[in-house]
């Protein structure tokens, strides 16, 4: 990775983060989780063809941080000490009754089966992206990416809530 | 074309067409498997849920830094929801571990500040043992929170997993008055659930989360979880205390239909609960919670990975676990807890002191069978409403109705209820306040009226019976013995006129009815009706609870009637009948205990201390074992050692023993109960000996008075009771006691006849005053009369025939 790269690549997964916080509460600084996504990203030695490939690449990357950190952070909820604390208030945000892993998990399962739809959800869900942004990166049309991410949609909520 | 190109294909045209275009076609495509997940993937499509938010809501849990609270060190993120973000804090002065609950930033409108407001608000004006504490709450660089005591425990739900019912239930009571002492302070919890009750390793639960806590009566959109919503809060209607009492009585439901070692089987959606339970369906059809939208951390520790229902969606029910029959008479608090407003339990507390009576058994081990705890509860002495008069005799009738649904084919079970319950209707209308004596209907005016209905013969024999045994135990549970037995022995006739069609139904009521006939002064009766119930349930062949529970209310027959030694004979065979049925756990280990401490207390008052010590020691050893060291009856077993200490003469011991049992107790029962006046008065023996006047006189009267506030004042035990307060105030010096001795004394012998050994105990006290006042001749005839048959009834080496020869030695 040039110098070049390593420095486009640390501001896409800024903009792509920040986008990503924009709809939540409160003014958040993802500083530290996009040193450690960067620093993943540059180990890896990924090769960039374009801006656009940035952004798919730094959208995965992020993904997996974020996962791994979700993991880690049940794990311990779960694992070890026998003493459980239990507080108030910590009911689930009723928008979303299922966690970022699940979402990650039924991902990776849509990929295997259908490639470009997995991608299309993956930079809609993981990386905040317009219908118009992931026409450009993937380079097809956004009717296309209208169509296909509706069955995405469906095809995940149907895995996240058996019904 | 692949199979997902033509999934994707057919999804695609199926979304052009109108609902019942799109059945249409789907019902003609070829592949039924493709069919059947494009219908799948069309109702996720309606689906309004939002997937894109996720990963900015994991993304701000991880990044949103502890915000710098001044007096507080935030030590790590305990948790976060959609209030805000709980951390484990370190508050510096004074210097303890606590939680702080920070309110998230966006949720500074008006609807957030004043939800937690309130909860501060709420918390603080409580200060209850089961409630935690609220330390400090306020605002820094715009940001509300709230100091709180750090609860570790776990979840309800996961506690009770594999605590028996009768653990479950004593919890469950606990957080009824906790939730009742919220409520005498104005507010209410409104999302009661068991995520929100926490259980500490001592076995204390805490009710948490008192975020959605509102004033009473403030009506509020309808906040809280789905399946613990009384009817009025979903309908955004004000709400008061009723509405956790609601939500109280699902989850008895769910934790009286769980068996041990299963995860609760979580309540269905609340509206169908009022309709299941305005049907008479006891039972909650299993629903998976997923779909009540409710979700907590328990959940993901239940639902741990892999999910299977990811993979292979299926219907929850195919591996939902058995439930359990609920026993009547806690199907009669749970319908009560969850009936319409205006016939539900009107406080907590009211909820909490039927599932004491269930606990404590008082009226159970007599007659196991019928559910008139309900009843109770309503009872006052004043007399009722015409509805509260109405929801008893109508819950009798449904008690039977119940009842007979377990022995009776279902069609006759029908007709029979009909009947009952036509019956008590046109009762009711008599009694009615409008054409009838008074403005108020008294539960004993509407049960009258039904005997005396009963008594014109216009019914059915087998109905007939039916309303005798229930009217039976009506009449026992308000105290009114004598008309108890009277009605059963109606029931007895009537059967027995009947021929030998239902032999089942003739035990149980003969061995129902026995010791009503024995504190009815009819010992003879009761005792030949438990020897043909004997005969009756002899088939078994077999150690059979039946025959223990005939040999158990046997021996309390004979011990009552003073026949001490044959009635460590029946305990004794009714211990070896429970035996084997404890082993393989057909039966409670505190069913087999109690036997084991009536035998003790036999012993213990014909002076065979060893016996009597070794007895109680091995029913506190087995219950300790069972239910561990904190439980209700443990506190029993602790008590009835301080009472044989007592008798034997080590007072230390027996005030040692007391407080073990009185710090159980106090935590579980209140400090009003009853068992708390018995232990007083124990106390107050022990304290007498020891000198300690003032005190023990003091709680000589406070354990008569907590007696008679009980159970009134003039039940057998707060009669016996006059005697204990007339010998510590002897001991002490205060020798002007004989009226109300001999007050008590008079009112025991009329109901137990004179020679029997309670009264011969109020006769002993007697002389011993009579004694301590310098009329030596008086209290040596006096106790010289009595020697005879204390001696026959106690055998020779009874304290009791100790004190009446030192009452009559000379001088």
């Amino acid at each position: 990775m040039t110098p070049e790269d390593l420095e486009a690549s640390y501001a896409t997964l800024r903009a792509v983060a920040r986008r990503l916080l924009a709809g939540q509460r409160g003014s958040l600084e993802p500083t530290a989780l996009v040193h450690e996504a960067w620093i993943k990203l540059s180990e890896a030695g990924a090769h960039f063809e374009s801006r656009t490939h940035f952004v798919a690449v730094s959208v995965r990357t992020l993904r997996q941080v974020l996962v791994d950190a979700a993991r880690a952070k049940h794990a311990n909820k779960r694992g070890g000490a026998r003493e459980r604390i239990t507080l108030s208030g910590l009911e689930a945000t009723p928008a979303a009754p299922w966690e970022v892993v699940d979402v990650d998990r039924a991902l990776s399962r849509l990929s295997a089966l259908d490639e470009r739809r997995g991608r299309i959800a993956e930079l809609r869900v993981f990386g905040g992206l317009e219908q118009e942004e992931i026409a450009e990166a993937l380079g097809v049309s956004r009717s296309t990416v209208a169509r296909e991410w509706r069955q995405a949609r469906a095809w995940l909520l149907a895995q996240l809530e058996p019904t | 074309m692949t199979r997902e190109d033509r999934l994707w294909a057919l999804f695609d045209e199926c979304l052009a067409l109108t609902p019942s275009a799109r059945d249409q076609r789907l019902a003609h495509e070829a592949d039924r498997d493709v069919a059947d997940e494009v219908l799948r993937l069309l109702r996720a499509d309606a689906s309004p849920a939002a997937l894109s938010g996720i990963a900015g809501q994991a993304l701000a849990a991880l990044v949103e830094p502890p915000p710098a609270i001044p007096g507080f060190t935030l030590l790590r993120e305990l948790g976060r929801g959609g209030f805000g973000t709980v951390y484990l804090a370190l508050q510096h002065a004074p210097s303890r571990t606590v939680a702080v609950k920070v309110l998230r930033a966006a949720q500074h409108d008006a609807s957030g500040l004043e939800r937690f407001r309130l909860e501060g608000d709420a918390l603080a004006l409580l200060s209850h043992p089961n409630v935690p504490r609220v330390f400090a709450v306020g605002e820094t660089d715009g940001r509300r929170w709230l100091a709180m005591e750090l609860v570790r425990g776990e979840g309800f739900d996961v506690w009770a997993r594999p605590r028996s019912l009768a653990e479950r239930l004593v919890a469950l009571e606990t957080v009824a008055r906790a939730v009742h002492a919220a409520h005498l302070r104005g507010v209410v919890h409104r999302d009661l659930k068991p995520e929100n009750v926490v259980v500490t390793a001592d076995g204390a639960p805490r009710v948490l989360d008192f975020g959605i806590a509102r004033p009473v009566g403030e009506a509020t959109p309808a906040a809280g979880t789905r399946a613990y919503m009384s009817p009025e809060q979903r309908e955004g209607r004000p709400v008061d205390g009723r509405a956790d009492v609601f939500a109280l009585g699902v989850m008895l439901r769910e934790l009286a239909t769980t068996p041990m070692g299963l995860p609760l089987r979580r309540a269905p959606d609340a509206r169908s609960t009022a309709d299941s339970s305005r049907e008479g369906q006891l039972l909650p059809t299993d629903v998976d919670r997923r779909t009540t939208g409710a979700r907590t951390e328990s959940d993901d520790a239940r639902h741990a990975d892999p999910r299977p229902g990811l993979a292979t969606p299926g219907p929850p029910e195919a591996t939902a676990p058995a439930a359990l029959a609920l026993a009547p008479e806690l199907a009669s608090v749970v319908r009560m807890a969850t009936a319409p407003l205006e016939d539900r339990y009107d406080s907590a507390q009211a909820f909490a002191d039927d599932l004491v009576r269930f606990r404590s058994r008082d009226v159970v081990r007599a007659h196991p069978s019928t559910p008139l705890y309900r009843l109770r509860c309503l009872v006052r002495r004043n007399g009722l409403g015409l509805a509260a008069a109405t929801l008893v005799v109508l819950s009798l009738a449904t008690a039977a109705a119940v009842f007979r649904a377990q022995s009776l084919r279902a069609e006759r079970e029908r007709a029979r209820a009909d009947a009952i319950r036509t019956f008590l209707s046109a009762t009711l209308e008599r009694a009615n306040p409008l054409t009838g004596s008074g403005p108020r209907v008294t539960v004993v005016e509407a049960i009258d009226a039904a005997a005396r209905r009963l008594d014109d013969g216009s019914l059915a024999p087998d109905v007939e019976v039916d309303l005798r045994e229930t009217l039976s135990k009506t009449y026992a549970s308000l105290g009114q013995e004598v008309a108890a037995y009277q009605q059963a022995q109606k029931a007895v006739a009537l059967l027995d006129r009947a021929g030998g069609s239902d032999d089942e139904q003739r035990a149980r009521l003969l061995r129902g009815s026995a010791d009503f006939g024995a504190h009815a002064g009819a010992v003879t009766v009761a005792l030949e009706w438990l020897a043909r119930a004997d005969v009756l349930e002899r088939h078994h062949g077999r150690p059979h609870l039946h025959l223990a529970q005939q040999g158990h209310t046997r021996g309390e027959v004979l011990m009552d009637a003073g026949r001490l030694a044959e009635a460590i004979a029946a305990f004794e065979d009714a211990l070896t009948q429970l035996e084997p049925l404890w082993r393989a756990g057909d039966v409670e280990t505190d069913d087999y205990t109690s036997v084991m401490n009536q035998e003790a207390a036999a012993h213990g008052l014909m002076g065979h201390f060893e016996v009597a010590q070794g007895l109680y020691e091995r029913a506190l050893e087995l219950d300790t074992k069972t239910y561990g060291a904190e439980h209700l009856q443990v506190a029993n077993d602790l008590h009835n050692l301080a009472w044989l200490a007592l008798r034997r003469g080590d007072a230390e011991l027996a005030l040692e023993r007391s407080r073990q049992s009185r710090r159980l107790r106090v935590a579980k029962l209140g400090a009003r109960h009853h068992r708390l006046g018995l232990l007083r008065l124990v106390e107050a023996e022990a304290l007498s000996v020891l000198g300690r006047c003032d005190d023990a006189v003091r709680f000589a009267r406070e354990g008569l008075s907590i007696l008679e506030n009980a159970v009134g004042a003039e039940a057998t035990r707060a009669l016996r009771g006059q005697f204990t307060l007339a010998s510590v105030k002897l001991a002490c010096g205060d020798v002007d006691v004989l009226p109300e001795v001999q007050r008590a004394t008079q009112a025991l012998a009329s109901r137990m006849g004179p020679g029997q050994w309670w009264v011969l105990e109020g006769r002993v006290v007697e002389a011993e005053a009579l004694r301590a006042r310098g009329d030596l001749e008086a209290a040596q005839a006096l106790a010289r009369s009595l020697v005879e048959d204390l001696e026959r009834q106690l055998g020779p080496d009874a304290p009791l025939l100790k004190r009446a020869r030192s009452a009559a030695k000379d001088d």
